[in-house]
């Protein structure tokens, strides 16, 4: 019954973002290739932290992710971090430190900005 | 409330008794704990603003914010009278604060779930970041903790409304007294409000309106006011050292601190910093890979439940801002708060380092006093833990809404018991590293409180320690940065500083411990004098590399305490604190000062001619001799290379050491007498009996000997002109290295791999060294002299026939250790090349060899390296002066007479001035050191006499009016403010306390 519940939940979802999600899929594939083969390099190299940022403000702007889902991104990338530290890779756990605090800055900011905003309406 | 839960807050509360047990009579002290083996004394030096007893004097603004800090431990000594029952009284009132004040925050918040509540107070007051601050007694990071739950919840409660203002006040005012102790680090202080100004915005934008901002700014003035107002007494004082002060401060460097901003930020990296673990002695390490100053410190970065549970408190904290409560108005708009906690407390205790880091050096560049916050994990971290702590909180508040009461239970247990777990450094004591050498648990030899008692009754004098390690360590496990006799006296000391080596007073104490260690007894006693020392503190329990000291002073008067010793030095070179001079010699440079000011016997005074205020005095230059220190062309060849960087053009030049020109600049035609310092004279074949032939501007001279002491050969008189003048003195240079030309017979032994030859070539010997061994196999040279107290010049020719570049190494040590070793690489080169460097050695008694070397390569042919001409000299660096004799100032030198009446302020008695005269007064100059004068009659007399700088860091005034007797007071003015800040600060109490009383009253 919860799994139903989910799976329609999702298909509506995909429905309602579906050509922003295909474009996000898009534009996050490009990124990883062009950043594979070293474009741009060394004017501006497309770093796994670009894609992740741009994944990530994408994801506000394109699928309508909210404060939530961001800190819930946060928490992904640190259960990811953990990992590499658990398994002694300290260089990217440390690494993806930095993208945890990215999800935790752009989250904070949409929390920020929706209290402002329900501050506003209410008054 | 159950009973239980209180039981748990009082067992967290007595946390720092687990520390002792086990350990009766032992103190936890050492580095920065600082705890006073006499909490009177070290409580009474927060009355004044000039802290006098630690080399000569500084401003103690910042530091009298100790103040209560310090009361706590007096009322604990006055009660029981036993030391360890003090600290421990101390340490359990701080801890027992920070657990008082995470609970009154978070009932505030959470009042109905006793888990959730139980579950801040554990993470707040057991945390990784904490176990440094405990390990010191961080006097400023406790007040810090204790104070931001109690200031966020006493703004709350007034925004809220659900205190009285009066009460708001009251309890303010009293939260300030808590929050004093961050003055010491007034970042620490500012901390404290910026945690304010973040929940004062984010209160400000989830309503806005009229209304809301006009409660906004009430319930801050209600806070703010009475926090401030109530430590008025530092903040006063303070803001004069650091804003009106001699030099106006922007920066750390200015009042002589250093600023440790990026090795602080080493590891302090995003990931490290959530989990707060970003201390940098967690990531010291030998070469072994043991850890250098945390020893378990390897189980939170290896031990895998170490690592998930250092994890799991962030990951708590970031799922309870994406599953978050939206019914609850008040919670809910605390997430923005906690949310920008994490963000900003994140930001700034990562500090420099990258990524953000660029963007906090810009803070520190542009920002006026950014700098302040030079060591961003420990002044900001706390910001996070409350956050962290409160998001946990209210997740578990989540939890009570949404399941059923065991998972809270459950929940709530584990992160407790979990956490107790984790943080068991910090439980159980080890935090105090029992099981290193230099560990904090510290019995104190009773010989120390003997020697406590026996300073009482002496006169004050200064007493200056030796050995002269910036650190003492004792044998029995004590170590600090200051004498230990400030722990429990209130005699001045002087020591080797740590922070201010270069201070005047600073050089001044070196060039006396040089003298010392040169047996140069006139020069120790001369600088003495002017430093107002009469006693020498002997430490032989102090682990140092030191040389012993000279057994002429062992035959002065001493009294003894166990390994410590006290000498009295001769009365006869002794000054008062308080003296007129009664002669003047001036040096045109100040940075000349501390080798000039040795010459100077009795009341004789050096003045700095730089002084724009000295420089007034316009009858000064007929009154004044004048010491000039020649330049000598040895020691400025020898300083150059040391202060350069390492190239190859300054070590292939030829040096000749057989002659030294002293250069120097005569302001006036007169009689000059030169001086020379004597030590190691005979060494250059300078046995000077009765003269010394020179070359004087390329004419040889004799000088005649007038006089010697141990430091000095004082010559007679030499008429000189006005100008440019070269004098040179021819030395014999002997190499102190034997066989260093191979051409006599040399036994060398080497590996299986080596072969070590002597080899001819056109009736030349030479070393042949050819190496295949990986391992270092080196040819050692020993001189059959070697003074640690000058420095060496090293020559040598070589030429590498393959392999690998030549090397050199001089290895300085004794049979325990290595204490220095300077390598040089050389170039590259089939050719014969001559190479030159100069080795200044560790002033401790010790050996030296000098290591050729052929390193290996790892292919089968290894090195082949030829040596020729190994030579090892001593460079000449002694001293020449030419000393224009000083009249007298006046045939009858004033007589003072004096008292001191605290450290702010002494008061004189002068007699019998018939001239114009000067008062030097030894306590390191400061501007808002002022003088008033009154009469006899007790009239003050108008006049203000000039003052500047004497003996390089002494007080002076000139009198140029005869006033034949007056009282003079001397007083440091910056004492006012601490007395008119205590004024506002006991108002504030009072009138909070009234105001409270009142407004009670009236409701009734």
């Amino acid at each position: 019954m919860k799994s139903e519940y989910i799976e329609k939940k999702i298909r509506g979802w995909s429905l309602k973002y579906g050509y922003r999600l295909i474009f996000f899929n898009i534009v996050m594939m490009t990124l990883f290739l062009l950043g594979s083969v070293g474009y741009f390099y060394p004017f501006f190299p497309i770093t796994t932290n670009v894609v992740v940022m741009t994944g990530l403000i994408l994801s506000v702007v394109l699928l309508g992710a909210d404060s939530r889902v961001l800190f819930l991104a946060a928490s992904f990338f640190w259960i990811i971090a953990l990992f590499f530290k658990v398994v002694g890779v300290d260089v990217w756990a440390e690494r993806t430190g930095i993208y945890v605090y990215e999800s935790l800055f752009l989250g904070f900011l949409f929390l920020l900005w929706n209290t402002i905003k329900s501050s506003s309406n209410a008054k | 409330m159950k009973r239980w839960y209180w039981i748990v807050l009082m067992l967290f509360s007595f946390t720092p008794i687990l520390w002792f047990v086990g350990r009766n009579g032992i103190l936890i002290n050492g580095s920065d704990t600082n705890f006073p083996l006499d909490p009177v004394v070290w409580f009474l030096r927060r009355l004044y603003v000039w802290n006098n007893v630690a080399n000569a004097g500084a401003n103690f603004s910042s530091s009298i914010s100790g103040f209560f800090f310090h009361a706590i431990q007096v009322v604990g000594f006055l009660i029981t009278r036993n030391l360890q029952t003090t600290q421990i009284i101390s340490l359990i009132f701080w801890f027992s604060m920070i657990i008082f004040s995470a609970w009154i925050f978070i009932r505030n918040i959470l009042p109905k779930n006793l888990f959730a509540q139980l579950v801040f107070v554990c993470l707040y007051a057991f945390n990784t970041y904490l176990f440094n601050t405990w390990e010191n007694v961080k006097v400023a990071n406790l007040a810090l903790v204790v104070a931001l739950p109690l200031v966020l919840t006493l703004w709350l409660a007034t925004y809220q409304k659900t205190i009285s203002f009066g009460k708001s006040v009251f309890y303010s005012s009293l939260v300030g007294i808590l929050m004093s102790g961050s003055g010491i680090n007034p970042a620490y202080f500012a901390t404290v409000f910026f945690g304010l100004a973040i929940l004062i915005f984010v209160k400000t934008i989830t309503k806005l309106s009229r209304k809301n901002i006009k409660q906004v700014i009430v319930s801050t003035a209600m806070v703010v006011l009475p926090l401030i107002g109530v430590n008025l007494f530092w903040i006063l004082p303070t803001v004069k050292n650091l804003f009106f002060s001699d030099a106006a401060v922007r920066n750390l460097t200015d009042i002589g601190y250093t600023n440790w901003l990026d090795s602080l930020s080493q590891n302090t990296n995003f990931f490290n910093v959530l989990r707060i673990q970003g201390a940098w002695d967690w990531y010291a390490f030998n070469d072994a890979g043991a850890p250098l100053y945390i020893p378990y410190v390897n189980n939170y970065f290896k031990n895998p439940p170490f690592i998930l549970f250092s994890a799991l408190i962030p990951l708590i904290a970031f799922l309870s801002l994406v599953f978050r409560m939206n019914k609850d108005h008040a919670i809910k708009d605390l997430y923005p708060f906690f949310g920008s906690l994490v963000i900003l407390g994140v930001f700034l205790s990562v500090g420099s380092h990258a990524p953000t880091g660029v963007i906090y050096n810009f803070l520190v560049r542009h920002l006026p006093f950014f700098s302040f916050f030079r060591s961003p994990w420990y002044i900001f971290t706390p910001l996070l833990i409350l956050s962290i702590s409160a998001l946990v909180a209210l997740f578990l508040e989540l939890c009570r809404h949404k399941y059923p009461r065991f998972v809270l239970v459950v929940l709530a247990t584990i992160i407790v018991v979990g956490n107790l777990v984790y943080c068991y450094p910090l439980a159980t004591g080890r935090i105090f590293r029992p099981s290193f050498p230099d560990n904090f648990y510290v019995k104190f030899p009773d010989y120390l409180f003997q020697a406590q008692g026996w300073l009482k009754t002496t006169k004050n004098q200064r007493i200056i320690g030796y050995p002269d390690d910036e650190i003492e360590r004792f044998t029995w496990g004590y170590n600090g940065i200051e004498s230990i006799l400030n722990l429990f006296s209130e005699k001045e000391t002087l020591f080797a500083s740590l922070s201010n080596a270069d201070s005047p007073i600073g050089v001044l104490i070196k060039q006396f411990y040089s003298g010392l260690r040169r047996g140069e007894i006139e020069k120790v006693y001369n600088l003495a004098g002017k430093l107002n020392v009469g006693v020498m503190f002997i430490k032989n329990d102090q682990i140092s590399l030191a040389p012993k000291v000279t057994d002429i002073v062992k035959m002065l008067g001493s009294s003894s305490f166990g390994l410590w010793t006290f000498y009295s030095l001769p009365e006869s070179y002794q000054l008062p604190k308080l003296y007129t001079a009664d002669k003047i010699w001036l040096t045109q440079k100040a940075q000349d000062g501390s080798e000039k000011l040795p010459l100077i016997e009795g009341r004789g005074t050096l003045l700095n001619f730089g002084d724009s205020v000295v420089k007034v005095i316009s009858d000064l230059l007929e009154k004044s001799g004048e010491i000039v220190l020649a330049k000598n062309s040895q020691y400025e060849s020898y300083s150059r290379f040391i202060n350069s960087p390492s190239i190859i053009s300054n070590r292939i030049s030829h040096r000749d050491l057989s002659v030294v020109d002293f250069s120097f600049n005569l302001s006036s035609d007169d009689v000059y007498y030169p001086v020379i310092e004597r030590y190691g004279l005979a060494e250059f074949g300078l046995d000077v009996v009765d003269e010394l032939t020179v070359g004087l501007d390329q004419t040889a001279v004799v000088l005649s000997v007038d006089r010697k002491d141990s430091s000095y050969i004082y010559f007679k008189g030499v008429d000189l002109l006005a100008g440019d003048h070269r004098l040179q003195l021819n030395l014999s240079v002997e190499n102190l290295l034997e066989g260093g030309d191979f051409e006599k017979t040399l036994s060398l032994s080497g590996s299986e791999k080596t072969e070590i030859k002597i080899e001819t070539e056109n009736g030349n010997k030479y070393l042949s060294f050819l190496n295949r061994d990986e391992n270092k196999v080196t040819v050692d040279l020993i001189p059959k002299y070697f003074d640690p107290n000058i420095p060496y010049l090293l020559e040598l020719r070589y030429k590498q026939i393959y392999g690998d570049n030549a090397s050199i190494s001089l290895e300085q040590g004794n049979s325990q250790t290595l204490v220095k070793a300077q390598a040089e690489g050389m170039p590259s080169l089939p050719e014969w090349l001559f190479y030159s460097v100069y080795f200044d050695p560790v002033k401790t008694m010790s050996n030296l060899k000098v290591c050729l070397l052929a390193p290996a390569k790892k292919d089968s042919l290894g090195t082949k390296i030829l040596y020729d001409d190994i030579a090892f000299y001593r460079v000449f660096t002694n001293k020449l002066f030419l000393v224009k004799k000083a009249p007298k100032l006046s045939e009858n030198t004033p007589a003072v007479s004096f008292k001191r009446i605290s450290p702010v302020k002494y008061e004189a008695n002068v007699a019998e001035a018939v001239d114009p005269h000067i008062l030097i007064f030894s306590e390191n100059f400061s501007k808002d050191w002022k003088i008033k004068l009154f009469s006899n009659l007790g009239h003050e007399i108008p006049f203000e006499p000039l003052h500047f700088s004497a003996n390089m860091y002494a007080n002076a005034w000139y009198f140029d009016e005869i006033l034949s007797e007056y009282k003079a007071v001397i007083y440091y003015q910056p004492q006012k403010y601490l007395v008119m800040g205590s004024i506002l600060s006991v108002a504030t109490l009072i009138g909070a306390g009234f105001m409270f009383w009142w407004l009670k009253n009236k409701q009734k």
